[in-house]
């Protein structure tokens, strides 16, 4: 009896040993702080991470970002009577291609879609019919908020969600595997500059009929274009049904002979060179005769022009004289220097190569000088132009937005008083010259006009023109750049048929500048240009 | 004897009582906490939705066409905009009997507002 009385003592000893010690962990685990006693008790939240990161404007807005969707497909082994239920389909989803979607159905896959990516409404719709054998398959759709609006830069993606164009294309495996979930792609752009430009050179275009449009707005001190806009353009969101027309990037793939705007470069390295002074003048009486070739004024003047002159009323025949004195070997080592004869770096990929003649003649060196027989992209000329005013530094454009205070490494072409004169002689143009119209009160704008005969067979199209012009503003201290370029305007009754750069191109660039420079910040000015008085005093007719 | 046993088996109840409550409490705790993770990557989503919903409905085209409809507004003129420190330290600011808009102006602006018209965007001189 003994016996069995001390096993069963040790058996309930055994017992309540056991629950002791549970109780005593759970008293301990009780009081202990969460946290300290080992990270694994703390789950973290869990992000959500899509397939493609978004991409951002300067501001944050959102330009491209991934939305859940889902996409419909079949099992045909499980699917009962195709026909009926290809025929329901077709009533939810109207552009259905019935009888091809009917052949997949009855062969032997397992998985045939249906329908990629649905509206929430139709898979609404197609839940309701309740067909068995079809599924949903959570996908992700790559959505452009702003339609058409960035429809180069930022480009677009096929239905797997690869970049095809564009942002999307150049950053193809960046916006794939990003760092974090927040590890944005923040472009240069900013969306209520590029709509003012796209809005602007909608209505030009829409004035003058013009055939295209380019367009650009660049910070000049640092490379970042905030704008870039071609016309016609397409909206990225159905990509699919773009023309080719509709998707080539005039602004940084097409090359064009951009004409006067080049004279900005002529008389810029004339200076630098020692070539020229502002002083100095030349014959513009008559038509220069080269070999065979007559080289006209647009504005003819038909007496002797000073270089500010031949500035300012945009003279072929002073600047392809101008030319002849700075030297083919100088000239070419300055379009050199300015990136002309090289693709430009920027981070698309929808790049052009410029044209140039391989052998350079004279006539090469003069048509040169006012911006016909080399072709360029209006991206090439904006930088070029930006150098001869930003203190003589040519900076690459760039797409990508780096933070406030970065610039991009540029390199020193012109030299800072150069710079200065250059600034001076643009903003003579704006008030006693050619562009006229692009002036904007208290923004101190300065530009340059062109309008180049387009190329035909053979001979140069006297009604087919390329007309641009460049603003610079406010040009005591330049800090954007407004390029616009339209292809083949039609002069209207309002512009008495002209359809030169300061009749069609020079408005929009005005009108452009009033409306961007207070929402970038310039403030407006009453001072007028360092050096401009002095200039102003080389130009005879001034009244 | 009795007594001893009684008490060991009461302890042993309550124990296994609070033992048996706990684990019920971290189920429930597990499954609330799955569900809110589930309705935070929920809300991830949507918010990437409302974002971009935000985007397209701030989009400038569409604002400029709603502000063509329903809103007297112009772009903003170079008038409108004085920097103070510029209005403060102009010394030869005009006294007397000033609007406020006029005083905080430089002169120079002031001048050149008379005779210029500001531009408006997609408005006036259609054809």
């Amino acid at each position: 009896m003994e016996t069995v009385r001390n096993r069963l003592m040790v058996a309930v000893f055994l017992f309540v040993a056991a629950f002791l010690l549970l109780s005593a962990r759970m008293v301990g685990l009780g009081f202990s702080p969460v946290g300290q006693s080992g990270e694994h008790w703390t789950r973290g939240l869990p992000a959500y991470q899509a397939k493609r990161v978004d991409i951002l404007d300067r501001n944050g807005v959102v330009l491209a970002t991934n939305l859940e969707t889902s996409s419909l497909y079949a099992d045909p082994k499980k699917v009962q009577n195709p026909e009926a239920a290809v025929r329901k389909l077709a009533g939810v989803l109207p552009d259905l291609a019935v009888g091809n979607l009917l052949a997949r159905l009855k062969s032997d896959k397992r998985f045939v879609w249906v329908r990629r990516k649905l509206t929430p409404q139709q898979i609404y719709q197609v839940n309701a019919l309740g067909l068995p054998g079809f599924f949903f398959q959570a996908e992700e759709q790559r959505v452009y908020p702003h339609g058409p609006l960035f429809a180069h830069l930022v480009g677009y993606v096929d239905i797997d969600g690869r970049g095809l164009g564009g942002i999307e294309y150049n950053f193809d495996e960046r916006l794939k595997n990003p760092l974090d979930a927040d590890d944005n792609l923040v472009l240069s752009f900013d969306v209520r500059v590029q709509h003012a430009l796209r809005d602007e050179m909608e209505r030009a275009v829409r004035i003058f009929q013009a055939k295209a449009a380019a367009g650009i707005v660049l910070d000049v001190n640092n490379g970042e274009v905030l704008a870039m806009v071609s016309l016609p353009d397409f909206d990225p969101n159905f990509a699919g049904r773009a023309s080719a027309d509709q998707i080539f990037n005039r602004a940084t793939n097409g090359v064009y002979e951009l004409g006067s705007v080049f004279k900005t470069l002529t008389v810029a390295m004339g200076l630098d060179s020692g070539a020229i002074t502002l002083a100095d003048g030349y014959d513009a009486t008559k038509p220069l005769k080269v070999a065979s070739y007559t080289i006209t004024d647009d504005h003819p003047k038909a007496r002797y022009l000073t270089v500010p002159e031949i500035f300012i009323y945009s003279s072929n025949i002073g600047a392809a004289q101008m030319a002849l004195d700075i030297g083919a070997e100088t000239q070419q080592a300055y379009f050199e220097k300015l990136g002309l004869f090289t693709a430009p770096f920027i981070e698309i990929t929808e790049v052009g190569r410029p044209i140039y003649p391989a052998y350079w003649r004279d006539i090469n060196t003069m048509t040169a000088a006012y911006g016909h027989g080399i072709a360029i992209s209006p991206l090439q000329l904006a930088s070029a132009v930006a150098a001869t005013i930003n203190g003589g530094y040519l900076i690459p454009a760039t797409l990508v937005h780096e933070g406030e205070g970065f610039r991009m490494p540029g390199k020193k072409v012109f030299s800072p008083e150069v710079s200065e004169q250059m600034r001076a002689l643009m903003r003579l143009t704006v008030i006693e010259g050619t562009g006229r119209q692009a002036d904007v009160p208290g923004y101190l704008v300065g530009g340059k006009t062109g309008t180049a005969e387009k190329p035909g067979e053979g001979v140069y199209q006297k009604h087919a023109t390329l007309s641009s012009f460049v603003g610079v503003f406010p040009m005591d201290r330049p800090r954007y750049l407004v390029l616009v370029v339209l292809d083949e305007p039609v002069g209207t009754k309002e512009t008495f048929n002209f359809s030169g750069g300061g009749w069609v191109a020079a408005p929009p660039v005005g009108r452009v500048i009033a409306r961007i420079a207070p929402i970038l910040g310039v403030e407006p000015l009453a001072n007028e240009v360092r050096g401009y008085q002095e200039v102003a005093l080389l130009v005879s007719d001034i009244p | 004897m009795k007594p001893r046993i009684f008490h060991g088996i009461i302890l042993s109840l309550m124990a296994g009582a609070a033992l048996f409550y706990l684990k019920y409490t971290v189920e429930q705790k597990e499954t609330q906490l799955t569900e809110m993770q589930a309705q935070y990557l929920e809300d991830q989503k949507a918010l990437r939705v409302l974002k971009a919903e935000w985007a397209y409905l701030n989009s400038p085209p569409y604002l400029q066409e709603l502000t063509r409809k329903y809103l007297t507004v112009r772009p903003l003129g170079y008038t409108q905009v004085a920097s103070w420190v510029e209005s403060a330290s102009s010394t030869h600011l005009p006294l007397g009997p000033l609007t406020y808009a006029s005083k905080y102006r430089l002169p120079a602006i002031r001048e050149v507002a008379a005779t210029a018209s500001i531009p408006t965007p997609g408005r006036d001189d259609e054809p």
